[in-house]
Parts: C-alpha cells; sequence; structure tokens
C-alpha cells in the first residue's frame, strides 16, 4: 500500500474549473448572476438568489475579513506533518464570498483582520487560494 | 396523519474500546437484550430503521439476514450521527401509516476499528467538490467533525466573548451525570484543570470537548401506542416532531446567523420555525423536564440550548454554569452521560436513556416525575417524548 | 483526481471478528463453516449469531468441500486492472453440500460452468496472508 505523504488536491475538471484556472491566473473568479449580478460560490447551476440559470464568470476583488479560525493540533493529514499545528481561516471578501483556506507562511490570524488573496502554486496544474494580512500587519 | 408511535424495548450491548465483536456481533447482542426488555418475539420485528451503515455500522440487509429477520420496511440514512432523530421519526412514520408492525432502530458501531473514515484521507466523502458535510476542505486541511465544530465554536467565542474556562462546564456537567451511569466508559470526575490541561485537538476544542471514541451498539424498538398497551413496559410516547433544518441559513455545527460557510449573518435568535415540536407535541418548552442532544462537541450543547430558546442569543455559556444542566439542576441534559462521556453510540444510548426516564427506571439518575423529555439537535430536528 | 487509490492492487477480503476462522481455514487449506451447535445448520456468510434460531453457540466445522454450481457468470469487463490479464474470468456460485453458498471461480476446466455441475474445493495462495478457495469439477 502506498504511503500517502502529498497533501489533498482539489478536483480540477468539475464544475469550479474556471474558478482553479483563475487562481492559476491571478484572478479569484466566481458565477457571478446575469439576471440579477449576485457573486455565487461554490459554481451552482442555479441562482440561489433569484433561481436563473444563466450565470458568467468574473473576477472579484480579493480582499477580505477574517471571520473565524481553528487550529489543528491533530494531524489528520499524513501530508501536513510538517506543518503542525496548522490553522484553517474563513475569509468573507468584499463581494460578501466564504472561503476555507490558510495565512500564507503559516501566520496567526485573528477574527475581523484584514486579508488579501496569496495565489500559492502546489503543483505543476493548482494554484491554492490564501490569504495573507493586508498591509504586512 | 397523526403519530402515533411509542418506544417498547430498548437493548444495549456492552460500551467499549477496541471491543473483540463485530458490529454485527454487538447488534445481535443488543437485539437479543430488546426481546428480553420488551417480550416481543424475534419474528414480530418487520421493519428496520437505521443510518450508520458499513463499514462504520451496518447496513440494513446484513442486519437482516445476519439475524434472520423478515422484514417489510427499511428506512436507511447515509453514515452520519445527524440521522439520528431521522432515523427514529421513520420509525415513528412507518408504524404510524401501517407500513410496518414494529420497527428496529439498530445502531452498531465500531469507531476504533473505523476511526478513518472520520477526517483525513480515508474521509472519502470530505473531498467532496463543495466542501464536505462539516466544511471540510481538505487542500487547506480543514477535515472532520471536530474542524467544523472548532471553527464555528472559535467565532462565537468571538462574537460573544465566552471563554474556554466557560465552556468546560459542559462536559464538566455531563460527566457528573455518567459517575451515576454504570455503563458509561468515563467514571472519574472532570475537573477543570483537567478540561484545560488536556490537549488540544481542534483549537478551540480540548480533548474532553470532543466525544469519545468507541464501540457499542443499541437497539430501540417502535409500535403503535395501541400495540405498546398491550406489552410488558410503560409506553414512552413519540408526541411530536420536527425535522432536520437544511438550507444556506443551516452549517450543520452553527446556530443559523453565525456566519460559518454560506450562512448569512443574523442575531441567531430562536425564531418560531426551530420551536414547531412543542406545539405538535401539545406541551410548552417550560414543560420539558430533561433535554437530550448529540453531544459530539460541547459547543454543540450551548448552540442547541440557544436555537430551542432555553435561553437567550450568546447567553448559553452563562446558562450552563453553576450544575443547570447537570444532576439535580434546572434542567438536566444528557442525564446518561452523553457522547461525551457514556459512549458513542450516535444519540441512541440517550434514546434508552429517555426510554429509563420516563419509564421511571433510571436508579440514581431519575428525573423526578419525568413526564416530557426532550430530544433536540443544533441541526433543528427535535421529538418530544411523553409518559 | 482521476483515479482511485490503490486501484491496481489486488482486492482483499475485509477480515472481521466474525470471518476470521473462515480465512484462517483456507491458510491451512480447510473450509471451515460456521455451525450452530443447538439447530446443526451452517451458514454463509459468516455471522456472529446463528440467523436461523438465534444462538450464540457457534462452532467452526470443517466442510467435505463439495458442492454444486447453483449460478456463474463469466466476466468481459475490465473492473478491476489487476484482472486485466484474466478476462474473460468466470466467476461461479457454490451450493456446498452443507447448505450455504459460497463464491468463487471454477479453475482447471477448459469448459464454461455448468448449472448442476458437481465442484470439489481447493485453495490457491496469494500471498504470506491470503489463500482463496477455488473449486475444480469433480471427477465422475
Amino acid at each position: 500500500m502506498t504511503e500517502i505523504t502529498a497533501k489533498p488536491l482539489p478536483r480540477l475538471d468539475g464544475p469550479e474549473a474556471p474558478f482553479w484556472a483563475g487562481l492559476r491566473e491571478g484572478e479569484i473568479r466566481v458565477q457571478h448572476c446575469v439576471a440579477c449580478g449576485t457573486p455565487r460560490f461554490p459554481a451552482s447551476r442555479f441562482c440561489p438568489e433569484c433561481h436563473s440559470d444563466r450565470a458568467e464568470w468574473r473576477a472579484v476583488e480579493p480582499r477580505g475579513e477574517v471571520e473565524s479560525h481553528c487550529t489543528f493540533h491533530k494531524c489528520y493529514f499524513p501530508g501536513f506533518v510538517g506543518d503542525m499545528p496548522y490553522t484553517v481561516i474563513q475569509v468573507r471578501l468584499d463581494c460578501g464570498l466564504r472561503f476555507f483556506s490558510n495565512i500564507a507562511d503559516g501566520g496567526r490570524p485573528a477574527t475581523g483582520q484584514r486579508v488579501a488573496a496569496v495565489f500559492e502554486p502546489a503543483t505543476a496544474d493548482v494554484v491554492l487560494l490564501k490569504f495573507a494580512p493586508e498591509d504586512g500587519a | 396523519m397523526k403519530i402515533n408511535a411509542a418506544i417498547v424495548g430498548t437493548g444495549a450491548s456492552t460500551f467499549g474500546r477496541f471491543l473483540p465483536q463485530s458490529q454485527l456481533g454487538l447488534a445481535a447482542e443488543a437485539f437479543k437484550a430488546a426481546l428480553e426488555d420488551s417480550g416481543l418475539k424475534r419474528e414480530e420485528i418487520d421493519g428496520l430503521s437505521m443510518h450508520m451503515g458499513s463499514p462504520l455500522g451496518l447496513d440494513y440487509d446484513r442486519v437482516a439476514d445476519g439475524l434472520g429477520l423478515n422484514i417489510r420496511y427499511v428506512n436507511q440514512g447515509w453514515t452520519h450521527g445527524r440521522f439520528v432523530t431521522n432515523a427514529l421519526q421513520h420509525a415513528a412514520l412507518a408504524v404510524s401509516a401501517g407500513m410496518a408492525e414494529v420497527v428496529a432502530c439498530v445502531t452498531a458501531i465500531s469507531f476504533t476499528r473505523e476511526r478513518a473514515i472520520l477526517g483525513g484521507p480515508g474521509d472519502i466523502e470530505g473531498h467532496r467538490e463543495e466542501g464536505g458535510t462539516h466544511g471540510e476542505s481538505p487542500p487547506y486541511g480543514l477535515t472532520a467533525p471536530a474542524g467544523g465544530a472548532a471553527i464555528a465554536m472559535q467565532r462565537y467565542m468571538a462574537r460573544y466573548g465566552t471563554t474556554s474556562e466557560e465552556l468546560a462546564a459542559v462536559p464538566m456537567q455531563i460527566r457528573r451525570h455518567a459517575l451515576r451511569n454504570p455503563d458509561a466508559i468515563m467514571q472519574q470526575e472532570l475537573t477543570l484543570e483537567d478540561h484545560q490541561s488536556s490537549r488540544m485537538v481542534v483549537d478551540p476544542l480540548h480533548l474532553f470537548d470532543c466525544c469519545l471514541i468507541t464501540d457499542g451498539a443499541v437497539v430501540t424498538f417502535v409500535t403503535t401506542e395501541e400495540r405498546a398497551r398491550d406489552l410488558r413496559q410503560k409506553p414512552v410516547r413519540i408526541a411530536g416532531m420536527q425535522g432536520i433544518r437544511s438550507g444556506r441559513d443551516e452549517f450543520i455545527f452553527a446556530p443559523p446567523g453565525l456566519g460559518i460557510s454560506q450562512q448569512p449573518e443574523s442575531d441567531s435568535a430562536s425564531r418560531p420555525v426551530d420551536r414547531e415540536v412543542y406545539g405538535l407535541a401539545g406541551v410548552s418548552r417550560d414543560d420539558v423536564q430533561g433535554l437530550y442532544t448529540y453531544d459530539a462537541f460541547s459547543p454543540l450543547v450551548l448552540f442547541t440550548l440557544e436555537r430551542f430558546g432555553f435561553c437567550g442569543t450568546g447567553e448559553a455559556a452563562g446558562f450552563v454554569q453553576n450544575g443547570t444542566i447537570g444532576p439535580g439542576g434546572r434542567l438536566p441534559v444528557n442525564t446518561n452521560g452523553g457522547l461525551l462521556s457514556e459512549a458513542h453510540v450516535a444519540g441512541w444510548n440517550h434514546m434508552r436513556e429517555i426510554t429509563r426516564q420516563i419509564r421511571g427506571t433510571a436508579g440514581d439518575r431519575q428525573i423526578p416525575g419525568a413526564e416530557v423529555l426532550q430530544w433536540g439537535t443544533v441541526w433543528g430536528d427535535s421529538i418530544i417524548f411523553t409518559a | 483526481m482521476t483515479g482511485i487509490e490503490g486501484q491496481d492492487l489486488l482486492p482483499r477480503p475485509r477480515i472481521s471478528p466474525d470471518n476470521a476462522p473462515f480465512w484462517e481455514g483456507c491458510r491451512e487449506g480447510r473450509l471451515m463453516l460456521p455451525t450452530c451447535t443447538g439447530c446443526g445448520r451452517a451458514h454463509l456468510p459468516p455471522g456472529p449469531v446463528c440467523p436461523f434460531c438465534l444462538s450464540s453457540a457457534l462452532d467452526w466445522r470443517e466442510a467435505k468441500g463439495t458442492g454444486t454450481i447453483s449460478t456463474w457468470t463469466v466476466v468481459h469487463k475490465v473492473w478491476f486492472p489487476i484482472f486485466a490479464d484474466r478476462v474473460p474470468y468466470n466467476v461461479i456460485q457454490v451450493q456446498l453440500d452443507e447448505g450455504p453458498r459460497l463464491t468463487a471461480r471454477l479453475v482447471e476446466s477448459d469448459a464454461p460452468p455448468k448449472v448442476g455441475q458437481r465442484v470439489s474445493v481447493l485453495f490457491e495462495q496469494l500471498d504470506a496472508e491470503l489463500a482463496m478457495p477455488a473449486f475444480r469439477p469433480l471427477a465422475g
């Protein structure tokens, strides 16, 4: 049985493919409803606000605020052994969308802290969305 | 269709860690105990309602096959503790509709053998594209039910200023209940110092904020009230039920409005939709003499108290201080010792305790004159049980 | 992410407290069946109680090793990459003379399996830990 030492990777060929392509190009690209303009993430066929099925992918401002965090002391993934303990954050971008992520370079987050996106290459095909404190705070 | 259902039998296996029996072996032990308790014969069981499937638990077909049953109604939820209420509700609906005479809710789990499924690479469902069912996001290391509960509690703490020391009152009080339960795995007092010095699992959750990892089985028999009156034990009536809430307002381990994952933010005040079960059961919340809830993590108890309006939003930490939810308190919670201190049988060990309390056979743990008890969860489902 | 982890590996039976004696028997070249000392019936798959009378008083007894093919199929699709060079391969269900049925393969036969065909068990050692039952046509 092979040992898994790599970190888990996202699926690139599913409905989020344009999101992952956007990260590779240094943008946070999400669906916007053509009818009412509301952005949404994760991808879905219908707008949860107005139920329109017409959407287009556009970039949003890559800035926001840390809304919550938790720090893993128990190592569930062998690929994270070198990062223990590590912190997961929930970020709300200024456009209102939420993402789970990490502080790039493993810094300590604080709820309410302003952050900006960092586009972190993980493999040849995958760039992950991470965040760093704005103004290097 | 009116609900016409009562619990008429309960049985359990030993609870422990690294038990030698298979899940089916534990289920067989609990099943025989439930037959003995109820006076029913194996042939009279014609329905199964289950949710903890293989490999963590059991699939209905293996139970029917392995125990030699003849089943004409099956409900099987997917493998998560959250479907405990749902599985008991299905049993009540089935007998009320005449689809079965006696439904067995069979839950047999081996967490110690199968713990990889909870988080990490063994948790295949956690890799669901849009995020796992507790918010799992493996590329960022967010995994396991503990991760979801932790990230919710951190925000609750930031909002209301609740501290870990205040949170500790939950597992400490539930442990006090467990000390009166000879079946409980944890048999020593839990002090604040024990709690605070225990290792962090996922900050802000310490070890003792997290449920036990154990093996065990509980079987519960449900039939109609008419049939129940002919049987050996005092019936435990299912007086009212409300279902799992779901939608963009809901995150499994957070009250609506806390703002975890995609939840819109609000003041998280308890709403009429959160409390329908009382009207349906013909009781008021003030009639509830004991609350039973899915205490996989201590914050879930706080969130449940607020969801059903036992206290105001942000007030649960204060509410649980000073023994309010402990033995002899104003609102005892999980008098069996819960998932935190008795064992993890996905809440079915709590259903067994509710049954004993209504029957008046809970011994040292008996809530005097227990006639109205509530099972309710942070994800909003609930059952009111009455004498 | 494409592909399933471990997909090139040999699919192995999951060993449980209920079936462990069956697989130990296979390693020793013996077909063992859980048998109820109360009502006398053997059952498969192995379980913790007799499914017929619910007794826990089970004993593991060696079966004669003979039986009759009750059904069969031939698999033409490569579901398991490790079986690619075996395709097409047969899968049979044998009703043992003691009563329970076992899924296995028919070996040492150029002809396809037939319902009603008499067979007897043999054991194939796959590695240090795993031996699997298979069946050959019974002479005569």
